[in-house]
């Protein structure tokens, strides 16, 4: 799960940002390949890319919260804000996680930990100044859905998983490679290894893009299940067609600041669809969630009682 | 949760337990007999609000109920909307059992018409010397706690300590301090 960033909305830089990311990844792949080629075992490796999933899974909202620079709050600092967790956490059946406020702009929202006992809620003083509080309830439900649902580990079990995966196929390679043929090996090395590179490349690409289409389809999840506990998607709606249109008028340089922590926002801060943004995106673009929350609203408007 | 849902990234619901709310019956007796504390005839149903039209029509409905079952003779519904977004049935009896049997259709009501999963909790109003304390039930994890507020949004942690020991046997009690969550104004004082 590495961290995109944006720095505007400037489509050429969007698809060298891709790349780039894309480029860092083939790197980690011939890395990895490298080492096993060198004769690590490949257990080493598995273990290492254990470790690499556990420091995120037990750091990533301390660092999340840090880049943001949010400070944790007490109760008596943010009494509405705290009393509308609570009665959220209430209905999702979840403990209250810690809540956070984010002095900046930039309105967004993010939750992150590891568990739903460690977890943290952060809100920014933007998206507080901005929204009603029916929105503000819609966003923040959203946000508990994703505890609810344990996203974070889904994803960094789901990323790890990748890894895991791309190293067997790696070593089957290899080890194919090198058992047959019989012809002498150190003439072969280097063709093996440029084989192993290369199947190992297409493995993590198309593990990047299942990861990132599974990431979208958890928003889509954590949209439903905040309808289902405010029963008003209309307001979550809002709320998002609010922050997307403001997100495009805020200036860049509050966009820095939020660089590299989109996979946790509501919103990344940027929000238009284009080709090959979409599939590497994180979040499905801000029009889809809108349509579909509304028509989860008709649903509630024909029949209160719905199960949506 | 199994597994199944967390991949899923949804959550199958579950319906509470609305039995457990007779409970507090001899509940009320333990409270009375050992900490003078006696029930305020009000009780409060609170859930996620609902459209107003649909809110009226629950009402209405509650109301008929009641007059069909004249059995709890002079029990009093009234609405309330809280500044949270919440709403609340609010329910008159100075008799404790007919309190707990009207919440409890009241619960079953709103169940019935697919509110479950925005059931937030009923609250039960007691009073005497020691002050005001609720006795709240989360519909979500089907069991009690006790709430005492105080001035200036403080609540007396030592009094709702010392009824969760009085009570241990009458009710089920949440054993998760941190679940303890304020209701504050709960529209359930006298």
């Amino acid at each position: 799960m590495a961290a995109r960033r944006w720095y505007g909305r400037d489509r050429g830089l969007t698809t060298r940002m891709t790349l780039t990311m894309l480029g860092l990844g083939v790197i980690y792949v011939v890395f990895i390949s490298a080492l096993i080629a060198a004769g690590v075992s490949a257990v080493a490796v598995l273990v290492i890319a254990g470790a690499i999933a556990l420091v995120q899974l037990l750091l990533g909202d301390k660092l999340a919260l840090a880049s943001m620079r949010a400070r944790v709050t007490e109760p008596h600092e943010a009494p509405e804000l705290h009393a509308m967790i609570e009665r959220l956490c209430q209905l999702n059946d979840i403990p209250k996680p810690k809540v956070a406020i984010a002095d900046t702009e930039v309105p967004n929202a993010f939750a992150a930990g590891h568990s739903r006992k460690s977890a943290t809620v952060c809100v920014t003083t933007g998206i507080m100044a901005r929204l009603e509080p029916r929105e503000l309830e819609g966003v923040i439900a959203h946000e508990l859905a994703h505890i609810a649902n344990r996203d974070v580990v889904v994803m960094t079990v789901a990323g790890f998983l990748a890894t895991v995966a791309g190293l067997l196929v790696r070593m089957g390679v290899y080890s194919g490679m090198m058992g047959g043929g019989g012809r002498d090996r150190r003439d072969n090395g280097a063709a093996v290894f440029l084989i192993v590179v290369l199947v190992s490349i297409v493995v993590y690409i198309v593990s990047f893009l299942l990861l990132r289409a599974l990431s979208r389809y958890r928003e889509f999840a954590a949209d439903r299940g905040a309808a289902i506990m405010t029963g008003a998607p209309a307001q979550l709606a809002a709320a998002l067609a609010h922050i997307s249109g403001d997100m495009a008028r805020i200036p860049t340089k509050d966009l820095r600041a939020a660089e590299g922590m989109n996979a946790f926002f509501i919103i990344p801060a940027v929000s238009r669809g284009f080709s090959l943004s979409s599939l590497v995106s994180t979040h499905p673009p801000v029009e889809k969630r809108i349509e579909r929350l509304l028509a989860m609203q008709a649903q509630l408007d024909a029949n209160p009682g719905a199960t949506l | 949760m199994g597994l199944f849902d967390i991949l899923r990234g949804q959550r199958t619901p579950k319906r509470a337990d609305l039995d457990q709310l007779f409970a507090l019956g001899s509940a009320a007796l333990t409270l009375d007999a050992g900490l003078g504390l006696r029930t305020t005839g009000r009780a409060g149903v609170c859930f996620k609000s609902i459209e107003a039209g649909e809110f009226e029509r629950l009402v209405r409905e509650i109301e008929e109920l009641l007059d069909a079952t004249s059995s709890s003779s002079g029990t009093v519904v009234s609405r309330h909307d809280d500044e949270l977004g919440f709403s609340w049935v609010v329910v008159n009896d100075p008799d404790m059992e007919d309190l707990v049997t009207t919440t409890h259709v009241v619960s079953r009501s709103l169940e019935d018409r697919g509110f479950s999963e925005r059931l937030l909790c009923a609250v039960f109003g007691f009073d005497g010397e020691l002050g005001q304390v609720d006795l709240v039930y989360a519909y979500k994890r089907g069991n009690f706690y006790p709430f005492a507020p105080r001035e200036g949004r403080r609540r007396d942690n030592a009094l709702e300590l010392r009824l969760k020991s009085a009570l241990g046997a009458d009710l089920p009690i949440e054993p998760e301090l941190e679940r303890w969550y304020p209701v504050w104004e709960a529209p359930v004082g006298r």
